[in-house]
Order: structure tokens, then C-alpha cells, then sequence
């Protein structure tokens, strides 16, 4: 038995082998990657020309990675290896204390020429709308703080982060003509302001940040009283898990406020009606791995919610018309604006395909705020859409 | 194709293993033969046209030569005609746009580029090919007139794109008669694992500290750029050692055995010490096909000091088409100089220590010019290194050093004597080597965590 442990060795490496390409070679693998939103690599058919235009060489390679036995739970178990053994980031995320995800954003990740043109777009937009009579307390702006800025204390030490205030101060310098609603305070003092694996905020902080707008815009608060409060979600684990797949990953909670008189609303998503509970909650997300995207199922170029029912034609307009230009973080801001408006229109730049002012003015637009995370507005460039009068 | 990518490990070697040892013993030359012309043209297809070529010119020039080999005049006329023809190939593929690209900037010239694209491993098969014509012509090996055993030598997978660079002469027998044995074969697995892990877990983790300095200079600090540095020199000794160790390792798996190409270089003590340490086969066939025919050390010390300079710099242009390349070069001829004339002597005298660090040093140095791709960024970054102009220090600074200071004590390890020891204490206490079985399971489940990653792509809903 002198070449016994060489025969070990074989054993060991042709189960390797065999165990790992079992994925591809066996077509019994999932098809979807949910945690990376989108398909895996179909096996490439092969021609003469995709074999040498090199293309079936690049799919099969992408084929034979994307169906690697146990993908998904490699890449997580090689980061909480890095996480055990000390590492303080991978892939762009901070691994924080309590068990928290941060988004890693530098200064070499914000670009200053695109925020700030991005800042004057906005105002040039908002500039249009006031000559058309509308003032500037319904001219509002909120970037909402990145989970680095208000969660800075669970970041690692020494970590490196964009300095945000000074561009929370930029964006107060350039629509100092209008309403900017600086919610960093608010949200500082939610207990659980961020999800722990989502780059989103959390209900929490959007109510907390409705009550700065209606204080600076001059509006009459509703109060948490009004409002019962629902866990839609105890195991929602979003995008930034996604990124490092932990297997020691927190589950987050996601709650939805719903006022405990419910008026009736219609809303129209991209000229789709779409029936959603509460009037803004999309319950079949509650089975998927992104939650976050049951607020209004998703985002869309345009989402029109209007009041239905008589007390609306009684009194046209009385209630006003919102147009709320934003991204994703004002998804679950929204619904605490019902019933201060009759109409309220959501714009999502980056699928809207519109001329935003003639949108406005043709709508009979009475008021508007934009709504946006400060480090992807500062990195957006459909922004400037906005500008085009 | 590369080693470290799943499609190689989990799509191309399970099939040529298979077919390997299902072909009978006539048919393995041509397995290995059709599956590296395989894994050549990958991607490329049409540079494979080049390399078939090459191959056959130089089968063809070995037979005449040997046919001609009473023919002193003739045999040399097809011996230089075929040197030419090679090196003719390698200048136009290589070196032609550099050439046109340097004349254009020195002279103001409005040269057009040609628009050709480097084939893969051109350098590495030209040198190995070469070996064979020159040997045949030395008449140090005999003529192989098995047009499938050449073809086999030098599109052999394991050693094609990235070396080591294989002599003829050192697998001229293996090519007609070898013996694949289970004892190989799992020597085989050990070289492979540990090269694969040293690629993958070691090199790719180094080499992304490197990179977020190295592509962001206007954040430098002294401190960063110094880790940056380090991080590169380790990065290129587990990248490009871990490829020669996989490439050895996958030889065995077919019964060849090829020579080393690294023998922990950073433990040197001289410069000249660390040349016979680094790419092993490289510096021989430098030494062998250049040097020692330009003369040596035969022709006196001026011509040696000349020859060493011209080695030098070819060695430098070899590792890629541009002027830092020729730099780097020089500047390890230039140190070998001045070791020949007096460093040596009194590196042999000083502390061991001082030896280390005089040779560490230097070799970073090296790797500085290396990577850098331009003589300002060169500058640039020697400047940082040195506090010129950049702050010495900042608390990114220590957040990165805390970051990276374990992968850079394994890295310290494993390519220093520490890592030989422990090696050798284990194989010393248990005998039976069982360890190696565990340690290779280990290795490759680790890589296989740090490969899996490979096409995982989270980042395209991000911003949803």
C-alpha cells in the first residue's frame, strides 16, 4: 500500500473535478439568479462564425461559470471566511458592527462636475416652474443621507468615506432660491434608520423624513398615531447582501404604515392600472427576495396615484397635484403624502422618456420635490433630463 | 485560456484527463496535441494560423539541417534563415507598433499603427521553438522527425502561453516515451493545488490592494504607495510562480516533467542570486542562446559588461513591447554590472540582514518600473514613495494596512524560508504524507470559494 495516499490524492482531485463541473454538464440548475437579477448563461449554441468571432468561446466560459455547483454559497462562504479572518470590505461593502452592510462610497466614486450639474438642472427645472406661479415652499428638494453618513459610528475604523456634509452643503448652496429639506437630523435619531443588508432606507426614516417636509413645506403632519403599523417582512435580505452572500447575514424587517382611514386610490403605473393593497403595497413581493420592490411593485418611468371616488370631483384640484421627481428611496416615502393631494405623479428619470417641464405644466403640476439618496444622485446622469426646458 | 478560470478547471481538464487516459498509448500524443490546439485557439482562433506556422518552418528546418549537416555553408544558411523567419514574426506581431510608436514621438512621425493584436504566448512558444532549431544546429539533440511529437512539444497546454520555457532537449525523450505513474500523477495534484491557490487565494486578493493604489494617484500617500509597491512584488511572484507551479503540476499529470522556473527568489541576497531564482527558464535560455554565444565572460571585461547590457535589455523588451520594459532591464543589467565588479564581495561580507534588505529593496524598485506603464508614472510613483509631494501618511492609509496586513504576513510566509520550513517540518513529522492529501482538499475548496466568484455579477440592479 506504498501508493496509497497518491491514490487519496486522486480520489480527492477527481471528485473535485467531477463535483464542481457537475453543474454545467448536468441540466438540472437553476436558471435564475435572483440575488444578481438576472439569467444565468445559457449552454452557447455553436457556428462557425460565433467560434470565430469568439463569441461562443466567451458565452461557454460565462456558462460554465454561472453553473458551478453551489455558486452562490462558495462566494458566501469565502466572504465570511474574509469576514472572520478581519477583512473590513469586499466587493464595495463595509462590514460593520452589528452585523450591518454599508455601502462603500469614496471620494473618488462622487463626481462633483455631475452633482453639481445634476444640482443645476434641478434648479433650472424648478426656476421654469416658479414663473409659471408656483412658489418656492412647494419647490422642495430632500437628499436623503447615505447609511455611511448617519451610521458613521459602525463604520470600521479609519474607513474611507466621501465627505457628505460638504456636499449636503453644495447641494443648500445651489437651490438656496428653493425649499431643501435636510432630513440628516431626523434620521440620525431613528433607532433603525437603514435596512442591514439593503442600501435603502427604512419606513422608519421616510415617516421621520415626511415629518421635516411637511415642517419645511409648511403642512399639517399626520401623526404615527394615524397610522397602523404592519410587519409586511422578517427575513428581507436586499442588494448588499446580495453583493457578499454571508451566510452569518442579518434579516431585516420591513414595515408598512398603513393610515387606519384608507381612501381609495388608483394607481397607474406606465399607463398600467395596478392593483395594489393599501394603495401602495405590492403583497407578491412578500414571497420574493427583493421586498424593498413591494412599494409600488418596483420602479417605473411614471406612477400616477389619484384619489378616485366623488370627493375628488367635487372639489377639483383642491387638494393640489404633486409630481415627485426621484429614485428609488422615495418608493416607500410616498404613500405618507396621500391625502395631502388629489394626484400625485412619481417620475423616474432614468425610464421616463418626457420633457419633465412640459410634463408639469401641462398636468397643472401645484407642486414638486425631488426626492433622492445623496451618492446616486450625485453619480446619475438622467438627472439632467430634468434641466431640458 | 487560463488555469485559473472555471472553464478551464471545470470544463477543459476534466474532458483532455479523460481522453488522455481512455486514448491508447499511440493516440496520447494526439489527444494532447488536438486539445492544446484547442486551448490555444480559444477565443482567437485565427492566431492559431501563426503558431502552426511557426511550427512548421522550424520542423521543416530541423530536418534540413540535419540533412545538410555535412554542409557546414548550407546548413548555416538554413539555420540563420529560420532564425530570422522567427524572430522576423515575433518583431512584427511584438514589437511592430512599439517600433512605429517610439520613431513617431522621437522624430514627429505620422506613422500609422498596424492593426495587429499580440497572439498569446507568442514569445514564450517562439523561445521554446528556437531552442530546438539552435539545438538541432549545435547538434546538441537529434533531428525529431515525428512531425506530431514537435507539434505536441510546443503547443504542449500546460506550458503554452505562460512557460515555464521548456527545452527541447530537457523533454526530447518524454515527447516519444514517458511513463505516467500514479506517484506522478499525484505529485502532479500537489503542484497544481498549490498553484492554484497561490494564484487565486494569494495573487488576485495582493493584486487588488495594487490595483486601487496603482488607479488612483491622486490619493497617494507615501505610506500607500509603499504597501502598493509590496503589494505588487508579491502579487507578481504568486501570479506568475503559481502559474509555472501549475503548469509543472499539469505536466506531471501527463507524464512530463518539466524543469523548475522559481525557487523562492525573495530570499536572495544579491541581485545576481535573485536572477537564478526568478523564471529559471528564461535567465538559461537568455544565458544559453544569448550570452554565452555573444561570448560571455570569454572576451575580455569590457565585452562581457556589453553582453550582459544587451542581455539585459532583451530580457527586458522579451517581458513586453515598451520602453519601462527596456528600463526594467537595464537596470538589473546594470546592477548585475556593478555585483560582477565589486557589490558582491561586499554584500558577502555584510550581515545577512543587510543582504536581504539591499536585495528586497532593489527588486521592489524593479517592480515599480515594471508596472508602471510610462517613464512619468514611473517618476510619479518613486516620488510617492519617497514623501515627495504627497502627505506621508493618512487614516485611509491605516485602514488599508489594517486591511491587507494578513494576506500580507501569508504572502511573507509562504514565499520565504518560513514557508519552505514549515513544509519541511510537516513533511519531517508525518512521514506517510498523508497532510499532502488534506492540505490539497483544503487548497482547493478554498480556490474553488475564491474562483466562484469569477462571473458573479450583483452589481447590474444595484442602483434599483
Amino acid at each position: 500500500m506504498k501508493n496509497l495516499k497518491d491514490k487519496i490524492m486522486i480520489a480527492i482531485f477527481v471528485f473535485f473535478l467531477a463535483f464542481f463541473s457537475a453543474g454545467s454538464f448536468l441540466f438540472f440548475n437553476v436558471d435564475f439568479s435572483e440575488n444578481e437579477n438576472r439569467y444565468l448563461q445559457e449552454f452557447p449554441s455553436a457556428s462557425v462564425e460565433t467560434i470565430f468571432d469568439g463569441s461562443f468561446e466567451q458565452n461557454m466560459e460565462k456558462y460554465v461559470s454561472d453553473r458551478m455547483t453551489g455558486r452562490e454559497t462558495l462566494i458566501g462562504l469565502k466572504n465570511s471566511i474574509l469576514k472572520t479572518i478581519g477583512t473590513k470590505d469586499v466587493g464595495g461593502v463595509y462590514f460593520c458592527d452589528d452585523n450591518y452592510y454599508i455601502e462603500k462610497k469614496t471620494d473618488s466614486d462622487i463626481d462633483s462636475d455631475i452633482y453639481r450639474k445634476n444640482l443645476k438642472a434641478i434648479a433650472l427645472f424648478y426656476d421654469n416652474l416658479l414663473n409659471h406661479g408656483i412658489s418656492k415652499e412647494k419647490l422642495s428638494f430632500m437628499p436623503v443621507p447615505t447609511a455611511a453618513e448617519v451610521l458613521k459610528e459602525k463604520l470600521p475604523a479609519n474607513s474611507p468615506a466621501f465627505n457628505e456634509l460638504k456636499v449636503l452643503e453644495e447641494a443648500k448652496t445651489i437651490l438656496k432660491d428653493f425649499t431643501v429639506v435636510d432630513v440628516t437630523q431626523s434620521v440620525a435619531e431613528i433607532p433603525y434608520s437603514y435596512y442591514k443588508t439593503d442600501h435603502h432606507w427604512t419606513t422608519d426614516s421616510a415617516f421621520a423624513s415626511y415629518l421635516d417636509w411637511c415642517e419645511s413645506t409648511g403642512r399639517e403632519k399626520k401623526v404615527s398615531e394615524e397610522f397602523d403599523i404592519k410587519i409586511v417582512s422578517e427575513t428581507f435580505r436586499g442588494t448588499l447582501y446580495s453583493k457578499v452572500l454571508c451566510l452569518d447575514a442579518a434579516y431585516d424587517t420591513v414595515k408598512v404604515y398603513v393610515p387606519s382611514e384608507i381612501e381609495e386610490y388608483t394607481v397607474v403605473c406606465d399607463g398600467k392600472e395596478h392593483e395594489l393593497k393599501y394603495g401602495f403595497w405590492d403583497s407578491s413581493f412578500e414571497k420574493k427576495k427583493d421586498i424593498y420592490a413591494g412599494f409600488y411593485g418596483g420602479n417605473y418611468g411614471l406612477v400616477h396615484i389619484s384619489k378616485s371616488g366623488e370627493e375628488k370631483n367635487d372639489s377639483v384640484n383642491a387638494g393640489g397635484k404633486l409630481l415627485v421627481i426621484k429614485d428609488s428611496y422615495a418608493n416607500c416615502f410616498v404613500p405618507f403624502l396621500y391625502g395631502h393631494f388629489d394626484d400625485i405623479y412619481m417620475v423616474d428619470l432614468r425610464y421616463f422618456n418626457g420633457n419633465v417641464s412640459e410634463f408639469a405644466i401641462e398636468n397643472g403640476i401645484t407642486e414638486v420635490l425631488s426626492l433622492f439618496n445623496i451618492s446616486s444622485f450625485a453619480e446619475e446622469k438622467s438627472i439632467r433630463k430634468a434641466g431640458i426646458l | 485560456m487560463v488555469f485559473s478560470k472555471p472553464i478551464f478547471l471545470f470544463g477543459f481538464l476534466p474532458i483532455v484527463l479523460l481522453l488522455y487516459y481512455i486514448a491508447p498509448r499511440k493516440f496520447k500524443n494526439f489527444v494532447l496535441l488536438f486539445m492544446s490546439l484547442i486551448f490555444y485557439a480559444w477565443g482567437e482562433p485565427k492566431l492559431l494560423l501563426l503558431m502552426v506556422f511557426t511550427i512548421l518552418v522550424d520542423y521543416t528546418a530541423g530536418l534540413l539541417i540535419n540533412k545538410y549537416s555535412n554542409k557546414p555553408v548550407t546548413s548555416k544558411m538554413i539555420f540563420v534563415a529560420t532564425l530570422v523567419i522567427n524572430l522576423a514574426l515575433l518583431g512584427i506581431f511584438k514589437y511592430a507598433n512599439f517600433v512605429i510608436d517610439s520613431i513617431n514621438s522621437v522624430v514627429g512621425g505620422k506613422f500609422d499603427l498596424l492593426e495587429i493584436s499580440l497572439p498569446i504566448g507568442i514569445s514564450f512558444y517562439t523561445f521554446q521553438a528556437l531552442s530546438y532549431v539552435i539545438d538541432v544546429y549545435k547538434k546538441v539533440v537529434p533531428v525529431e522527425k515525428n512531425l506530431l511529437n514537435f507539434t505536441t512539444y510546443v503547443v504542449l497546454f500546460p506550458q503554452l502561453i505562460a512557460g515555464p520555457i521548456v527545452q527541447y532537449k530537457t523533454v526530447a525523450n518524454e515527447l516519444s516515451k514517458r511513463q505516467e505513474t500514479v506517484g506522478l500523477f499525484s505529485e502532479g495534484i500537489w503542484r497544481f493545488a498549490v498553484g492554484l491557490a497561490k494564484k487565486v487565494i494569494i495573487a488576485n486578493q495582493i493584486g487588488a490592494i495594487w490595483t486601487e493604489i496603482h488607479s488612483t494617484p491622486e490619493l497617494l500617500t507615501a505610506g500607500k504607495a509603499w504597501i502598493g509597491a509590496l503589494a505588487f512584488t508579491f502579487q507578481i511572484y504568486f501570479d506568475f510562480s503559481g502559474y509555472s507551479d501549475m503548469a509543472i503540476g499539469l505536466g506531471k499529470m501527463f507524464g512530463f516533467n518539466f524543469l523548475e522556473n522559481f525557487n523562492y527568489p525573495y530570499i536572495s541576497k544579491s541581485i545576481t542570486e535573485f536572477w537564478r531564482r526568478w523564471h529559471i527558464s528564461l535567465s538559461t535560455w537568455f544565458k544559453e542562446y544569448v550570452y554565452i554565444p555573444m561570448g560571455g565572460n570569454r572576451k575580455g571585461l569590457i565585452r562581457q559588461i556589453f553582453n550582459i547590457l544587451i542581455v539585459w535589455m532583451l530580457t527586458g523588451l522579451w517581458h513586453g513591447a515598451s520602453w519601462n520594459f527596456v528600463i526594467w532591464g537595464l537596470y538589473f543589467g546594470l546592477i548585475l554590472v556593478l555585483e560582477k565588479a565589486f557589490l558582491l564581495k561586499i554584500l558577502q561580507k555584510t550581515h545577512a540582514f543587510f543582504a536581504h534588505l539591499y536585495s528586497l529593496l532593489l527588486i521592489i524598485f524593479g517592480w515599480v518600473i515594471f508596472e508602471c506603464g510610462t517613464t512619468s508614472e514611473i517618476i510619479c510613483f518613486f516620488k510617492g514613495m519617497f514623501g515627495i509631494g504627497v502627505s506621508l501618511w493618512n487614516e485611509e492609509t491605516t485602514y488599508i494596512l489594517c486591511n491587507s496586513l494578513l494576506i500580507f504576513i501569508l504572502a511573507a510566509i509562504c514565499s520565504t524560508q518560513i514557508g519552505k520550513s514549515i513544509k519541511e517540518k510537516l513533511s519531517g513529522k508525518f512521514k506517510n504524507d498523508y497532510w499532502k492529501c488534506a492540505t490539497v482538499a483544503i487548497l482547493l475548496l478554498l480556490s474553488v470559494m475564491f474562483l466562484a466568484g469569477d462571473s458573479y455579477n450583483p452589481f447590474l440592479y444595484f442602483r434599483f
